[in-house]
């Protein structure tokens, strides 16, 4: 088992929890670019933090062992991703009450 | 304390006048400005007498007798008359020179600027505040209730702080920033009233014809200075007294000459740049008085005087004379077809600048600034009579004037002053100075001299005349101002309107025995059925001016032993005209007079309306010769022929390239206006994108790197 599990750890490196990142991050990207609601574009961002915050964890596991840089940063990205939710929430219901919508593509006001 | 040690006052507080009206402009009543002015020019003119004294008493006197005896030789022909006839030496240092450094940079020579006082400028100075004084205190009562007032007190303060440092300057390049300083003067005073499109006219008209000589101005001082390396005037005419300057300047100091007789001309208003003065009349008389008589054409005199050195080195002096003799014939010409009294003495100006001109060119030195000095009385006066006699009756037209005698009786008094001393009566000033400068002909150039006596005949015709038909006739529809090619009413003469078809078609439409235009005079015509007499300051000016007429003719009298000659020459020695030849010239003094004078008597005694020249020769002096006419038809077009092509590039090629640099901008910014669609999920598409292109350049940046 524990040959299976070392096997699998020493076939896992940073370059897969980078792989993984990227493609949570792309994932992230795609969302937000497309949703046509508020609501999943925000959580498109939030995907998108996970991914970065994915990326810290794995980076500093495999480098700086125990100073746990990493860890502390993405420790700070919960909570402010937390903290822009709960802002982002926020706004989005008040636009609806507002303007009716939380279509992105119809909130376009700034258009000049 | 000295008065030359204080001299930089007579000119400093005018200017002082000046500024102070110009800044309190409204702050203090009218009435004040304008007493402040004038008790201001009047302590130059103290202060100005004191330094005359001072440098009379510095300056070198001569022996008459000997100076008699050495008559009609020229300095140059005979340089040995210095020391025989000098009864004193100069007395000190003489001439006074006080130099200063103007905006010093440190180790580098400043520009010099500084006071340079020789008899020239001792006269200059006297005369300028003096007549200017008189001119100031005629203004409190002649501009009463017109607009400005008080400016108008500011402006001839400047105008004669900057005609007084001029003719104190000790370089030739502080000369011309003051007469430059003149130059605008004249066109503000020559377009005080700016409401009238003739006066405006006028001003631009004087400015720029001014501005002809000008331009020879700077080229002869550039000229001057390349040569010379200086332009400091002591210098210059120690070079000349030594006789050098022909011999550093070589042919050169023709073209110099030439220049700076180009530049008088267009000061003093010499044929052909005279132009403007007639029109100039368009501004308030005592401006006419101030700048047309007295001061700023007395300039271009002055420069001739102050560089006669370098006239007699270039062999200029004989074109000097021509021009005088052409300017006095050609302008004495033209007065007696005039109506308009200010019109009369500007041609007459014309006419005595001419004279001033001759005297200079046929070595009659002393004999010209002489006529200066007593033409600087008698003309103001005469020009401040005309502007009583204008205030008095409401009309500029002499036919117009209703009996003026009867109703102003200090004007008539001094105008008769003025006149006779325009005529060359005995023993008025006119007389003994126009007679020194006949003399000075009469042994230079048999045909000047002709020209001459020729003029002074017309002087006392027309001035006959203008006294007549002013003063003692009763008011008539004035036969000149009906003549289609002649109102001088509007602008016809200056150079916006000269339009003959409009004319002709006008006199068509007017018929026989209709009223003709009423030209604008100054003042409205109050009381224009009672004449009346001027106020008191300006009869007080008039008779001093009157005074100052009959007075400084005797100062070159030979009752004086022509004191005025052997203080004010050129070169090393005065040149004294003695009494056996004179008398003859004195006798023919008064046969002129009789002749000129009692043939206009003769002729405007009785039916003073009629036409007694054929009307073709009316036509071309009322015209003046059509010279203005030439100069609006010709010169001002081919003048203005480059402006239309530089008129064509402005439009198309330079406002062409900043339209183009615009219409790039708002191009631009259309185009990146669309990007503005307020889409956050477009806005976030371009960040992406952007950030996917850094990234790449970064990467492929530092590929490139390895």
């Amino acid at each position: 088992m524990t040959g299976v599990l070392s096997g699998l750890f020493g076939s896992i490196t940073l370059f897969h929890f980078m792989g993984l990142s990227f493609i949570l991050f792309l994932i992230g990207i795609f969302g937000v670019l497309t949703r046509r609601n508020l609501v999943a574009v925000l959580m498109s961002v939030e995907v998108m933090l996970n991914a970065a915050a994915l990326n810290f964890v794995a980076v500093s596991a495999y480098t700086d062992g125990l100073l746990f840089q990493g860890h502390l940063f993405t420790l700070f990205i919960i909570a402010i991703a937390a903290a822009e939710v709960a802002v982002g929430l926020a706004i989005f219901i008040n636009v609806f009450r507002s303007r009716g919508t939380v279509n992105p593509e119809k909130l376009t006001e700034l258009n000049s | 304390m000295t008065f030359s040690g204080v001299a930089y006052l007579i000119p400093l507080l005018p200017a002082l006048g000046w500024l102070v009206i110009t800044v309190l402009n409204r702050a203090i009543p009218p009435r004040a400005a304008a007493w402040l002015a004038t008790l201001l020019m009047a302590t130059a003119a103290v202060l100005a007498v004191g330094l005359f004294a001072e440098v009379r008493d510095a300056a070198p006197v001569w022996n008459s007798t000997q100076l008699e005896a050495q008559y009609g030789r020229h300095e140059a022909a005979a340089p040995g008359l210095t020391n025989p006839a000098l009864e004193r030496p100069a007395v000190g240092q003489f001439p006074i020179v006080q130099s200063h450094d103007w905006v010093k940079v440190s180790g580098q020579e400043g520009l010099p600027f500084g006071f340079y006082f020789d008899q020239l400028s001792a006269v200059m100075v006297v005369m300028v505040t003096i007549v200017a004084t008189f001119i100031h205190l005629f203004s409190i009562g002649y501009m009463a209730g017109e607009d400005r007032y008080s400016t108008f007190f500011g402006f001839i303060n400047l105008f004669a702080a900057a005609m007084l440092a001029m003719v104190m300057s000790k370089n030739l390049f502080q000369v011309l920033l003051f007469w430059e300083i003149m130059g605008v003067m004249s066109y503000l005073l020559i377009g005080f009233f700016y409401r009238k499109k003739s006066a405006q006219q006028a001003a631009k008209k004087a400015f720029l014809t001014v501005r002809v000589g000008d331009l020879a101005f700077m080229a002869a001082l550039f000229w001057l200075y390349q040569r010379l390396g200086t332009l400091d005037i002591p210098t210059i005419l120690a070079q000349g007294q030594a006789g050098l300057l022909a011999t550093t300047l070589g042919t050169a100091a023709t073209g110099m000459g030439l220049l700076f007789l180009l530049a008088a001309m267009g000061k003093s208003a010499q044929f052909p740049l005279h132009v403007w003065l007639p029109d100039a009349m368009e501004g308030p008389t005592p401006v006419s008085a101030m700048i047309h008589a007295a001061t700023m054409v007395a300039a271009g005199v002055f420069l001739l005087a102050r560089v006669y050195p370098i006239l007699q080195a270039g062999n200029v002096l004989i074109v000097v004379a021509w021009v005088g003799a052409i300017t006095a014939l050609f302008a004495a010409t033209m007065a007696p077809a005039m109506a308009d009294a200010k019109k009369i003495l500007a041609f007459s100006t014309l006419s005595q600048l001419g004279y001033m001109f001759l005297g200079l060119g046929v070595f009659g030195y002393g004999a010209a600034l002489f006529h200066l000095l007593t033409h600087a009385f008698f003309k103001a006066l005469l020009f401040l009579g005309s502007g009583s006699m204008i205030h008095g009756s409401g009309t500029q037209d002499i036919f117009e004037m209703d009996n003026l005698a009867k109703h102003q009786k200090w004007t008539v008094a001094t105008m008769w002053v003025g006149a006779l001393s325009l005529m060359g009566f005995p023993l008025f000033a006119g007389f003994w100075s126009k007679d020194e400068i006949l003399h000075a002909a009469q042994g230079a150039n048999t045909p000047l001299y002709v020209i001459g006596v020729l003029t002074a005949v017309l002087t006392a015709f027309y001035t006959t005349r203008f006294m007549l038909i002013a003063f003692y006739k009763p008011a008539a529809a004035s036969p000149w101002y009906a003549a289609p090619w002649n109102r001088q009413g509007e602008p016809s003469l200056n150079m916006s309107a000269l339009d003959v078809a409009a004319d002709a078609a006008l006199a068509a439409s007017r018929g026989p025995g209709v009223p003709h235009d009423q030209p604008e005079t100054e003042h409205e015509p109050r009381n224009a059925h009672h004449p009346h007499e001027s106020g008191p300051e300006m009869i007080v000016a008039l008779v001093g001016l009157a005074i100052g007429s009959l007075v400084m003719g005797f100062s070159g009298s030979p009752i004086f032993g022509n004191w005025f000659q052997r203080f004010v020459y050129a070169g090393t020695a005065p040149e004294v005209v003695p009494f056996a030849q004179a008398w003859s010239g004195y006798l023919l003094s008064l046969v002129i007079v009789v002749v000129g004078g009692g043939l206009a008597f003769t002729m405007y005694r009785g039916d003073y309306l009629m036409q007694r020249a054929p009307m073709w020769l009316t036509r071309v002096l009322q015209r003046r010769y059509y010279i203005d006419d030439f100069y609006y038809g010709v010169v001002a077009r081919v003048a203005q022929s480059p402006t239309a092509v530089a008129g064509w590039f402005d439009k198309y090629i330079v406002d062409g390239f900043v339209d183009l640099i615009g219409g790039v901008v708002a191009a631009t910014g259309e185009l990146l206006r669309r990007v503005q669609t307020g889409s956050v999920q477009l806005y976030a598409w371009f960040i992406v994108i952007g950030a996917a292109v850094i990234a790449f350049a970064f990467s492929f940046a530092q590929g490139a790197a390895k």
